[in-house]
């Protein structure tokens, strides 16, 4: 039976992927139909789940970039606190749209004796645990999608000893010679 | 420590709540631990005519009364699993249109973005000049198209993936008692075969 894909992803991407699956696995039967459609929904939860992983770290770069600008900029006196904040937000805002902001940041951070490698581990810690979840269910769709292959392996395999039966009984009513001479036409 | 007069009263108050009395409210109150009912049998609230419909087409050409049964139990777990991701995809939509108003709406935010317009900064700290900051309003799209899309997206899901988590379970659970069927509908098929069969034993 096929899913629904949200609003804001693409049928087309949706179809080739199940082109694609379709045809390595090459169902038969309803049943295998079934476990292919299986296969393809957990291979799009996995991507969807790791778009949602990316996009977690990528928007809380901007607020760990103004945690460490603030800390950079804050005087030792807290008077100037709303300003300093005022100055991060706005480099932060700036880093990954504006040449010049990045160049800023860039100055600053190896001013501190940092560089962009520290604003990437602060973004980790920010957004640890929803990290951790959305890992957790990209990992259980991992194991949907391999769970579903390796059904249908058992599935085929059971299959493909009923058909050796089948066939072993036609050997058995000597049915085999009549179709070799061509004695039926 | 309650005297013995008091305990008497306590239990005569008690007999006088025991719960809704009226039909109306024995049902109403029957619906206190309702969540999402998600646990329910599909057998239970689905179309008899869907059911039946699986049911045949997981048990192929077999008129045995045990592959039926399991067919059956397929069946149903299979529309259990259908029922289950569409409730997914809504709880996800539903994050979608949620979070997208919420953000555009939220009057801090609007009050935030405006101020900071209006104040503009003149802000000059450790020699590094700072810009008017025009893109702060949050009304004004963020360049890309798509990525502001993208983050609501994103910002959608991760406000509910710990509900996900929990209906993934129901997801595995429903997943796995079809697997289950599917494959004693196999095994039997196969059982039989040899059993019918005239031939030979292969091994």
């Amino acid at each position: 039976m096929p899913f629904n894909v949200l609003r804001t992803e693409s049928k087309a991407d949706l179809a080739k992927i199940r082109a694609d699956v379709s045809q390595g696995i090459e169902p038969t039967d309803f049943i295998e139909r079934g476990f292919v459609e299986d296969m393809v929904y957990h291979t799009w939860d996995m991507m969807r789940y790791q778009r949602v992983t990316t996009g977690i770290l990528n928007n809380a770069l901007r607020k760990a970039l103004a945690q460490i600008l603030n800390e950079i900029l804050l005087p030792p006196s807290t008077a100037m606190a709303v300003e300093c904040w005022r100055a991060s937000q706005h480099l932060s805002h700036g880093w990954l749209l504006d040449p010049e902001s990045k160049r800023q940041v860039s100055s600053l951070l190896k001013e501190a004796g940092l560089d962009e490698s520290a604003i990437e581990a602060k973004a980790y810690t920010l957004v640890a645990d929803d990290l951790e979840k959305a890992n957790r269910m990209s990992n259980s769709a991992r194991e949907g999608r391999d769970k579903a292959l390796r059904s249908i392996a058992k599935y085929r395999k059971n299959l493909a000893v009923q058909l050796r039966r089948n066939s072993d009984r036609v050997l058995a009513a000597d049915e085999v010679p009549l179709i070799a001479n061509g004695e039926e036409n | 420590m309650a005297s013995e007069r008091q305990i008497a009263a306590n239990r005569r108050n008690a007999q006088k709540s025991t719960g809704p009395k009226t039909g109306s409210g024995k049902k109403r109150s029957s619906k206190s631990a309702y969540r999402h009912g998600l646990s329910l049998p599909m057998s239970n609230v689905g179309s008899e005519a869907q059911l039946k419909d699986l049911s045949r087409q997981f048990a192929g050409d077999a008129s045995d009364a045990k592959i039926l049964a399991l067919a059956e139990r397929a069946a149903d777990a299979q529309l259990d699993l259908v029922r289950v991701r569409k409730a997914k995809t809504a709880m996800i939509e539903r994050a979608l249109m949620l979070g997208a108003a919420g953000a555009r709406s939220h009057p801090e935010l609007k009050e935030l973005g405006h101020r900071i317009v209006q104040n503009g900064w003149r802000r000059k700290t450790q020699g590094v000049s700072l810009p008017q900051p025009e893109l702060l309003d949050s009304a004004t799209p963020l360049p890309g198209g798509n990525e502001e899309e993208e983050r609501r997206f994103v910002n959608g899901v991760r406000h509910i993936l710990p509900e996900l988590t929990k209906i993934c379970r129901y997801e595995k659970r429903a997943a796995g008692r079809r697997d289950r069927a599917i494959h004693e509908i196999a095994s039997i098929k196969t059982a039989n075969k040899k059993y019918c069969s005239s031939g030979p034993s292969p091994e």
